[in-house]
């Protein structure tokens, strides 16, 4: 993908209150957002990291799925079922969520527009599916 | 350098202009249109602005454009950022020959002047129009104005207009074509043997399409793939030998070297290069016509994309498998044209986003999300048997000399599929019912 793009999007999370930075990892392009407000009691904890893998075909390629801190759990001790066990990846260990959008991937999604997608999840807590 | 328009847009500046001709063979007629650069050697005319009858004037022993006509076209142009404007005229009296008159030399540099005052860099061009012949030159920024050479239209079929001033007698083609003209008149085979085509993919289906081409009388072939010669490549891949796997030669390498050794009086240029790199897709602006033998959905979107943004016809061509658990459900042989005002890849389903997002993840990753269950055939290998590839390009190619001489019967929208598993031929169909497309903007309400 373009760099002025990768930065403009980036930017315009950051600026959508977001502390989201590039990562690469054995050539695979990674948006790292820490600290995104989980926003349900249902969540053991208020604030989670999230890895989203970027294609270098973005934009015309989406995003789509995304990673969570494997330190998420439900107040019950389970992990949620959705959450699925990934590799370690930037050295910590993740949890993987097939999350899918109900429309396609468009022009007008973002780097900013698909964590607001992920966080969809979270603000669902236990009710996600 | 030439020019490059649409069909929808050519039929308008010729029913305006056919008016010198059909009428009162006295009265000049002209259009003004805009136009874009596209590279060192192609204009584009992309919008034409239609006269009233006060827009001309022929009071003064030529046509004048009226001031608010060149105006409306200028002001329209510069803020879209084009390269300048186009400017058609008649000569009524004129029939199988036309040349400018010296009126159109002494006012036509006043005029280009005149808007280079409000329209600094601007470049134009000037078309002169006899009954059966074109004469057309181009005011380059800083430069004497330069003769144009020809002018393509692209629509269902493609259209050469030469713009030297005189209807061109094609010259006798060698006796190595003897046995084709019928199919391909000496017209028809100069129009093959000017163009520059470029194929993009030197697999099993682009090494084909190099050899059925270049057998068809094609003269300026271009050659692009990034890929070295594989073991697995020899059972279908021409003229690679198990040497080149060895060395680890390029595909286009493999072409070339045949190329040289080939009899026929053709051209062949390679790149090593892909053209999801800009520039490597830049490379391809002096193009006339593409032809895509890719396996892949991202440079399949990247090639649409371009032909349908700089209105180039693209022929795009290719084996398809079909698979139900363990079963072999179809094998199809597909050819779909695209052209400007006809619908894309897109808008026939052709280029599928999700494996567009795959297929740009690295190989580790891409696994991962396999198995959270997004498109599972994205792994599974494309048929690759040659008799199968040969179904494809010789379709292809058929196809591609009715394009510069008509022979199908069948109008409509071209592209077919065969299907191998049931010898039969059937259209492929738009993605779905009154839709937009959000590549080409093509607005359809069939299926």
């Amino acid at each position: 993908m373009e760099q002025t793009l990768m930065l403009k999007q980036l930017s315009e999370a950051v600026a959508g209150g977001f502390n989201a930075c590039d990562r690469m990892e054995n050539g695979q392009l990674y948006m790292l957002v820490n600290g995104v407000p989980t926003l349900n009691k249902d969540w053991t904890i208020a604030t989670v990291d999230m890895l989203i893998s970027v294609p270098n075909t973005y934009p015309v390629g989406g995003l789509d799925a995304f990673y969570i801190d494997s330190a998420l759990m439900l107040h019950n001790g389970q992990k949620h079922p959705r959450v699925q066990p990934a590799p370690n990846i930037l050295g910590k260990s993740w949890g993987v969520v097939s999350w899918h959008y109900n429309k396609p991937w468009s022009f007008s999604d973002t780097f900013l527009t698909h964590i607001y997608h992920c966080q969809d999840f979270l603000r669902k807590g236990s009710r996600s599916n | 350098m030439i020019i490059r328009t649409s069909e929808i847009i050519w039929t308008q500046i010729d029913q305006i202009l056919n008016r010198s001709f059909n009428q009162n063979r006295t009265l000049e007629w002209g259009i003004i249109g805009v136009v874009e650069k596209l590279g060192d050697e192609v204009f584009l005319i992309r919008e034409i602005f239609l006269p009233t009858q006060k827009d001309l004037d022929q009071s003064e022993g030529g046509l004048i454009f009226s001031s608010p006509y060149i105006r409306r076209a200028q002001l329209w142009a510069q803020r879209q950022g084009k390269s300048g404007l186009v400017f058609f005229h008649t000569h009524p009296l004129a029939n199988d020959q036309v040349s400018f008159s010296w009126f159109d030399d002494t006012q036509e540099p006043l005029l280009i002047k005149n808007l280079r005052e409000i329209w600094p860099g601007s470049e134009h061009i000037s078309i002169v129009v006899g009954k059966n012949a074109y004469k057309g030159r181009v005011y380059l920024q800083g430069e004497r104005a330069q003769d144009l050479m020809k002018l393509y239209v692209i629509g269902r079929t493609i259209k050469v207009i030469s713009l030297f001033g005189n209807r061109v007698q094609p010259p006798m083609p060698s006796h190595i074509f003897d046995r084709a003209k019928e199919v391909t008149s000496a017209g028809a085979l100069q129009i093959l043997k000017d163009m520059k085509i470029a194929i993009i993919g030197a697999g099993g289906t682009g090494c084909l399409m190099v050899e059925l081409l270049r057998r068809a009388g094609c003269g300026n072939l271009l050659l692009i793939d990034d890929d070295i010669v594989e073991d697995t490549n020899l059972n279908r891949l021409l003229f690679a030998s198990s040497t080149d796997v060895e060395e680890k030669n390029k595909k286009v390498s493999v072409a070339l070297r045949a190329n040289d050794q080939c009899v026929l009086e053709n051209k062949l240029e390679i790149i090593d290069g892909n053209v999801t790199n800009p520039s490597v897709l830049h490379k391809l602006s002096g193009i006339d016509l593409l032809i895509g033998c890719i396996d892949k959905d991202y440079p399949r979107y990247v090639l649409n994309d371009f032909a349908v943004k700089y209105f180039m016809p693209y022929v795009d061509l290719g084996s398809e498998i079909g698979i139900a658990g363990e079963k072999l459900q179809s094998l199809d042989a597909r050819v779909t044209y695209v052209y400007p005002g006809g619908p894309c890849l897109n808008c026939r389903g052709l280029i599928d986003h999700e494996r567009i997002r795959l297929e740009g993840l690295q190989l580790q990753e891409r696994r991962r999300h396999i198995g959270l269950g997004y498109c599972q055939d994205i792994d599974i290998k494309q048929p690759a048997v040659m008799e199968l590839n040969m179904r494809a390009a010789s379709f292809a190619a058929l196809f591609i000399r009715h394009l510069v001489q008509p022979f199908l019967d069948q109008g409509g929208e071209m592209d077919f599929r065969e299907s191998i598993t049931s010898m039969t031929i059937k259209k492929v169909g738009l993605k779905s019912p009154k839709m937009e497309c959000a590549v080409c903007g093509y607005k359809y309400n069939f299926v």
